[in-house]
């Protein structure tokens, strides 16, 4: 079960090649397009999953809010099933409580890996932009937090900017416009030494933008992934045998920020994480089918195992530990980082 | 007399045309999508529970003449603060469920006071001015819970609080969390305190509504002197929804199909007798002399004021109502879900309950229980469908998700738009009918 297009395209794209590869394996159904206030939907679509006799394992990726209510209900008629939610939004303690194994990218320690990036890139102020709905979420109060600590310690300014919610009676082109206008602003304000970063996936494309008319600094997308925002904001064009080809695309944006006289002031993760959300999760929920973890649904070992051949390089993978409580089946993962 | 036969079919088609629609479309999808039919009846049984009060609170405002009432999403996010009391006293299962409709209520009544004196002020724009109120009661509840909490209204709880640092190195609480998971004994707590299997149940269902239209019968028939017809006439809600569970229990009892699909369902009981219990309560108000003043209100305010009604005061009333209804609406529904999502499970309730009211075949000064019921099962039966039919239909999830909305909205357009074509209709007619007697009396001379 994955986001439609329209809010995160890696996901739903990760899940169609997933599908093609195993047709006989996987079903595919997504959420409701307006998923924090059509909880219900999501929950409708998760039971007509779970009615299937043959459905083993649900992925949820990304598992936005409403996949802990979804997961409770599936758990009250098919308790058999391996519920995956993978990229969470929902509070840990009742992702915790409800799903079997769920993880994200290490969120707080993203704070610390990109100001340490930023700070060794040269830059001065770090823009960080998100909205109350974001910040509701501990993992990224904590990051937030943990980027200041470190900017405190390395002598960067941090500024706070709130934007509109996309998910607000602003949408998506709201919080687009603002970032449009505000990024010029703040370089106007703190010079072309200043770094951006911003909580919500649509705000990627048009800040890599205005960065690189700014001539500003980026260390990466809040999905970090090549393929997020960097395409269609370099106008890369990609031919059609190399659609999701990984390297290609890191090559290809090395390229086009040369062309700009950008090198040094962007990066990412080598590995797209939202596909590895999918590939990853559907790797353990196939280990855990054909019986390698024993039967059990949680199985670290073979969970990390899983990540990294999906991955194609070791994940580092932690328990998620959130206002004090660490979760055993919660994982925080981090791939490799490489500067363009 | 032919012709004015089929003119009263065309006339029931055209006022009927929605639910008609919609009754088709739901048809289609649930083939198309090839889900069995338990599955259907569970999912619809629990979407009817969830949300039929949330609906019936929109009865009152339009009887009033106040269109539909976009506001309720305050009385939504008073039944959230209730809950979210109750779990952070940890005060749960049932008597936390009553308590938390009892700080709803009184929180609904403040805030469907305002709203009502608001409405007073913009006669005539009451359904943008709600739902414009509702954009508004939003960023100020979020103002509330997320920034003071913990800052300014003293509140320390790590479960449900986001914990950061202040400028001392000190842990500060402040604001809620994103998703507030209910305590084990208060999630369900309505739901589950007495479940039974529907076919056991539907007997006794039927057995009450048998009796009370016996009753209501009898006592028209009786003490009334009213011939059978007019009395049938009269209470025609309790006499169909007899029959049809009649029906209904026959099937089940002749066509082994039938029986399998319904034999796995169960019916939340006490949440059947809330909602059954605030139906009446709806009724029930509509038949006393506040009920006789809203509908006059509804019907025009000069006259009503004219024949000595507080018309202002009959609207707030109206509007605190419809507020009050919402919000243990709103606390069925959450209990029924397991969690709340702080920030997020309010925003649409006013638009989902509008559009299922719509789809009943209810207009801006028009409403019925019966187009409340039939619109929550025809709404949500779409709303779950016709991603699936999407999906088979397409070959593509997403497209299925994107058919959905499109179809929802697409219709409730349509709704609104055959309801304008009826009133132009009808008043090309009067002018007609007029135009004719007119001729017909200079005729005469």
């Amino acid at each position: 079960m994955t986001t439609t297009v329209s809010q995160s395209e890696e996901s739903y794209r990760a899940a169609e090649i997933l599908q093609k590869q195993n047709p006989d394996k996987v079903v595919l159904a997504t959420f409701p397009d307006k998923f924090a206030t059509e909880q219900e939907t999501t929950i409708s679509t998760a039971l007509s999953l779970a009615s299937d006799p043959d459905v083993k394992a649900i992925i949820f990726s990304q598992a936005v809010q409403g996949t802990a209510a979804a997961c409770q209900k599936i758990r009250e008629v098919r308790p058999d099933i391996l519920l995956i939610a993978a990229g969470y939004q929902d509070d840990s303690a009742t992702t915790s409580a409800n799903c079997d194994v769920f993880y994200h990218a290490n969120v707080p320690k993203m704070g610390f890996q990109m100001v340490d990036e930023l700070s060794d890139m040269g830059a001065k102020t770090f823009v960080h932009y998100s909205f109350p709905r974001h910040l509701a979420w501990q993992p990224t109060a904590d990051r937030l937090q943990n980027m200041k600590d470190r900017c405190a310690e390395l002598g960067l300014t941090l500024v706070e900017t709130t934007t509109p919610d996309p998910m607000s009676d602003a949408g998506t082109s709201g919080t687009q416009q603002f970032v449009l206008e505000d990024v010029p602003r703040a370089v106007d304000q703190y010079g072309a030494e200043t770094a951006f970063f911003g909580t919500n996936t649509a705000q990627q494309e048009p800040m890599i933008k205005c960065v690189v008319d700014t001539k500003s600094y980026f260390t990466y997308p809040s999905d970090p992934s090549p393929f997020v925002g960097f395409p269609s904001a370099l106008g890369i064009q990609v031919p059609e045998d190399k659609l999701y080809d990984n390297e290609y695309m890191m090559n290809a944006i090395s390229e086009k920020l040369a062309e700009a006289d950008m090198t040094g002031h962007m990066g990412t993760w080598t590995a797209p994480v939202m596909t590895l959300f999918m590939t990853g999760s559907y790797a353990y929920a196939e280990a855990f089918c054909e019986g390698r973890t024993g039967g059990e649904k949680l199985d670290a070992e073979v969970f990390t195992q899983a990540l990294s051949e999906a991955a194609g390089g070791t994940v580092d993978v932690e328990n998620i530990t959130d206002g004090g409580t660490t979760y055993d089946n919660g994982f925080f993962i981090m791939c490799s980082y490489q500067r363009f | 007399m032919e012709h004015k036969k089929r003119n009263k079919y065309v006339e029931f088609l055209q006022d009927n045309m929605v639910p008609i629609l919609f009754t088709i479309l739901c048809m289609a999808s649930i083939k198309i999508s090839g889900q069995n039919a338990g599955y259907v009846i569970t999912e619809t049984i629990s979407r009817v529970g969830r949300n039929a009060i949330l609906i019936v609170s929109l009865i009152l405002p339009v009887l009033c003449g106040m269109g539909l009432n976009f506001s309720i999403v305050l009385g939504a996010m008073a039944g959230e603060v209730g809950l979210i009391l109750i779990t952070h006293w940890s005060f749960d299962g049932l008597k936390g469920i009553v308590l938390a409709a009892v700080i709803a209520t009184v929180l609904s009544v403040i805030l469907g006071t305002l709203t009502g004196m608001l409405f007073n002020k913009v006669k005539g724009q009451e359904m943008i001015t709600g739902m414009i109120l509702g954009f508004f009661a939003v960023g100020v509840y979020d103002l509330i819970f997320i920034f003071m909490v913990g800052s300014i209204i003293p509140m320390v709880n790590p479960e449900i609080m986001l914990n950061s640092q202040n400028e001392a190195g000190e842990t500060i609480y402040v604001g809620l969390r994103n998703t507030i998971d209910f305590h084990a004994e208060t999630k369900y707590a309505v739901d589950n305190a007495w479940k039974v299997m529907f076919v056991k149940f539907l007997p006794v269902l039927l057995g009450c509504f048998a009796a009370v239209t016996a009753a209501v019968l009898a006592y028209r028939i009786v003490k009334r002197k009213e011939s059978v017809k007019e009395a049938v006439l009269g209470t025609k809600g309790f006499v169909i929804t007899s029959v049809l569970l009649a029906v209904l229990q026959g099937m089940i009892m002749t066509v082994p199909a039938v029986k399998k699909a319904f034999f796995i369902v169960q019916v939340p009981v006490l949440t059947g007798i809330v909602i059954g219990a605030v139906c009446l309560l709806v009724v029930f108000i509509t038949k006393t002399k506040l009920g006789q003043d809203i509908r006059t209100v509804g019907m025009n305010m000069q006259v009503a004021s004219a024949a000595g009604i507080d018309v202002d005061r009959t609207r707030i009333v109206a509007t605190v109502l419809s507020t009050v209804i919402a919000s243990w609406g709103q606390i069925i529904f959450l209990q029924n879900i397991g969690n709340v999502q702080t920030f997020n499970s309010h925003e649409q309730v006013g638009t989902y309950a509008v559009a299922a009211l719509l789809v009943g075949g209810a207009s801006i000064d028009k409403a019925t229980m019966g187009q409340v019921f039939t619109g929550t099962v025809l709404f949500h039966i779409l709303f779950f469908m016709t991603p699936l039919a999407g999906k088979v239909l397409f070959n593509d999830p997403q497209l299925g998700e994107y058919f959905r909305v499109f179809l929802c909205y697409g219709i409730i357009a349509i709704s609104l738009f055959l309801y304008a074509w009826k009133k132009v209709v009808e008043e090309k007619r009067r002018m007609e009918k007029e135009y004719q007697e007119q001729l017909a009396q200079l005729e005469a001379k």
